[in-house]
């Protein structure tokens, strides 16, 4: 009869446990798990990359990335000095041709243009320009070139069949992943996925490409998981420092340890430098232009077979990015973030939950379950059902709090045992640890209202 | 005699180098092109834009006619009657600009947010 009570109440467990997840009442589990991704990943950030670099291997994927950055002041400072027509967002056309076709007069791999164009604007009269100076500049560099093309059903306009036709388009957004990166959607790749196919699978793949995904992972890529996004808190070097006015600061293994226990438990200090290399559409321009001899080796060394990812920080325009370290970012760091994860750690890239990473919870869960029902048999139930007059002994309260209390301490170590397996072996973001120790604490409350019913109903 | 003082006048002016005098002050500098930011540059020859190599444009310097408001610089060539160049296509021998500084601390706070959308901007017409 015991092991029948011992089942009974393992599958109790199990089942409270599963309607809780099923349930996910008010979105508690999400943000729970919202919560500690984010505490996780901030404290990990400082590590990130896990290959730091060293003499063997003096670079990383943080050097074959770069940003190119439109903001006010370079809309500004490149209006001022006669290099672009429009003095105010949008800029024209040509003037985004401007800029791009210099990343490919440098001879960039590939770039990501991250701007949606929906319609040609009526207002504007230099699209056919545009296209005409990127092709131009294209057919000389063999740099690869793709557009923001929205969502995976996008009703493409005329304007964007042409940019798909003379370029590529590449997707840009998407649904149903909470905070996840896909890498395709229907079959369609994002654009960090597309960066990363040309900077890592390609035959003079970047040297810092680590576990490169298999040609069958690709074909198969519909059911690659979504990216669980790994951000990095050590600033890039500035290109230009001399034409920089705040410089970061360094990294340094003292304040990190100093700190860590505080981001645990309350707010990050935010990094105000984005991890990624960042360049400035107008030192772009003004360098090339009137750069020393030195300036332009130096341009030419940050752009030449390098991915980059063209985008825009400005009041306004609401594309923005909340990382766990940095805060609020320009919407194009997400992408550049993503395919520096793809490029560091290839296929053991962190993956975001899915329909396994959630049935490997149920039979985690139904295995502690098991294991807390062993702990409160043994400990106390089998006594309790047999010796219902006990109950309010001193014997019996006893036995119960100790008996909760070992299932607590089990029950934790099994928890982190099973966040440790499926993050750092398995690969997945941080999830469902908070949801197992509320249920965990639940399986005493339990206990305790079973205790409290058996006490009213004289059992 | 008011010739002979004339023809004294300028003399002298261009002997000190003043000879651009009165033009600069009629907003008529004379600018020249003294080099090209690629090997290619993109001309509108008669209204038509093409890709020109610029070795096909003679000497540098190449004198500068006339700037439009859309900062295109008009040049002589044999390609057309009417031949201009954008000014971001080329250096000249102006003053080249002060290179503004950037910050590259462009974190904001994760609440930072304004409910509005930006506008078309004073370009558009």
């Amino acid at each position: 009869m015991s092991i029948v009570r011992l089942i009974f109440r393992a599958l109790a467990y199990f089942l409270i446990g599963l309607l809780l997840f099923s349930l996910n009442p008010l979105g508690i589990g999400d943000k729970g798990d919202a919560i500690l991704q984010n505490a996780i990943y901030g404290v990990l950030a400082p590590t990130y990359p896990s290959g730091i670099p060293s003499s063997s291997n003096p670079s990383s994927a943080q050097d074959d990335v770069l940003v190119v950055l439109l903001t006010e002041d370079s809309i500004r400072n490149l209006y001022d000095d006669g290099l672009i027509q429009a003095n105010e967002w949008p800029i024209e056309y040509s003037d985004h041709a401007n800029i791009i076709s210099r990343l490919m007069k440098y001879e960039a791999r590939s770039v990501f243009v991250d701007v949606y164009f929906k319609r040609k604007r009526s207002t504007d009269d230099t699209a056919e320009r545009f296209i005409n100076s990127l092709h131009h500049a294209q057919n000389r560099s063999g740099t690869k070139l793709w557009f923001a093309g929205g969502y995976k059903d996008e009703d493409l306009s005329p304007w964007q069949e042409e940019l798909k036709d003379n370029f590529g388009l590449t997707l840009n957004g998407w649904e149903g992943y909470g905070g996840a990166y896909p890498l395709y959607d229907d079959a369609q790749s994002s654009a960090a996925m597309d960066m990363y196919k040309e900077a890592c699978l390609e035959e003079d793949s970047y040297q810092n490409c680590n576990n490169t995904f298999s040609s069958t992972m690709i074909d198969d890529g519909v059911s690659l998981p979504a990216v669980s996004v790994r951000w990095g808190a050590r600033p890039a070097a500035a290109i230009f420092p001399e034409y920089t006015s705040e410089e970061c600061n360094t990294f340094n293994w003292f304040d990190f340890v100093k700190q860590s226990p505080s981001m645990l438990f309350s707010e990050i200090e935010s990094v105000g430098c984005p991890y990624s290399k960042v360049l400035y559409a107008d030192d772009l321009v003004h360098i090339d232009k009137f750069g020393t001899e030195v300036e332009k080796a130096r341009l030419s060394e940050a752009i030449k077979d390098k991915s980059i990812l063209y985008g825009m920080y400005l009041e306004g325009l609401h594309d923005t990015v909340t990382s766990p370290v940095h805060g609020k970012l320009p919407g194009v760091m997400l992408h550049a973030m993503v395919l520096d994860n793809l490029i560091t750690y290839g296929m053991d890239y962190q993956r975001a939950t899915d329909e396994k990473a959630e049935q490997l919870s149920y039979i985690a869960w139904a295995f502690i379950s098991f294991i807390l029902a062993v702990i409160m048999w043994r400990l106390y139930g089998r006594d309790f059902y047999g010796k219902p007059t006990n109950l309010d002994s001193d014997e019996n309260i006893w036995k119960r709090k100790r008996a909760i209390q070992w299932t607590h301490r089990v029950g934790m170590i099994l928890v982190i045992i099973f966040s440790i397996y499926t993050f750092m072996i398995l690969q997945y973001e941080p999830y469902n640890a908070i949801g197992f120790l509320v249920l965990i604490g639940a399986v005493g409350f339990i206990e305790d209202l079973i205790a409290f019913l058996a006490k009213k109903l004289q059992l | 005699m008011k010739r002979y003082i004339l023809i004294l006048l300028s003399a002298v002016m261009a002997f000190t180098g003043q000879s651009n005098l009165f033009a600069a002050e009629a907003g008529n500098k004379s600018i020249n092109i003294v080099a090209f930011d690629d090997t290619e540059v993109e001309l509108k020859i008669d209204d038509k834009y093409q890709y020109i190599e610029v070795s096909e444009l003679g000497e540098l310097p190449i004198a500068v006619v006339e700037e439009n408001k859309d900062h295109w610089l008009k040049i002589t060539t044999t390609l057309g009657e009417s031949t201009w160049v954008a000014r971001s296509s080329v250096k000249t021998d102006e003053e080249p600009p002060i290179k503004n500084c950037h910050s590259i601390k462009i974190s904001q706070a994760a609440d930072r947010g304004q409910s509005g959308v930006r506008g078309a901007g004073e370009k558009c017409k």
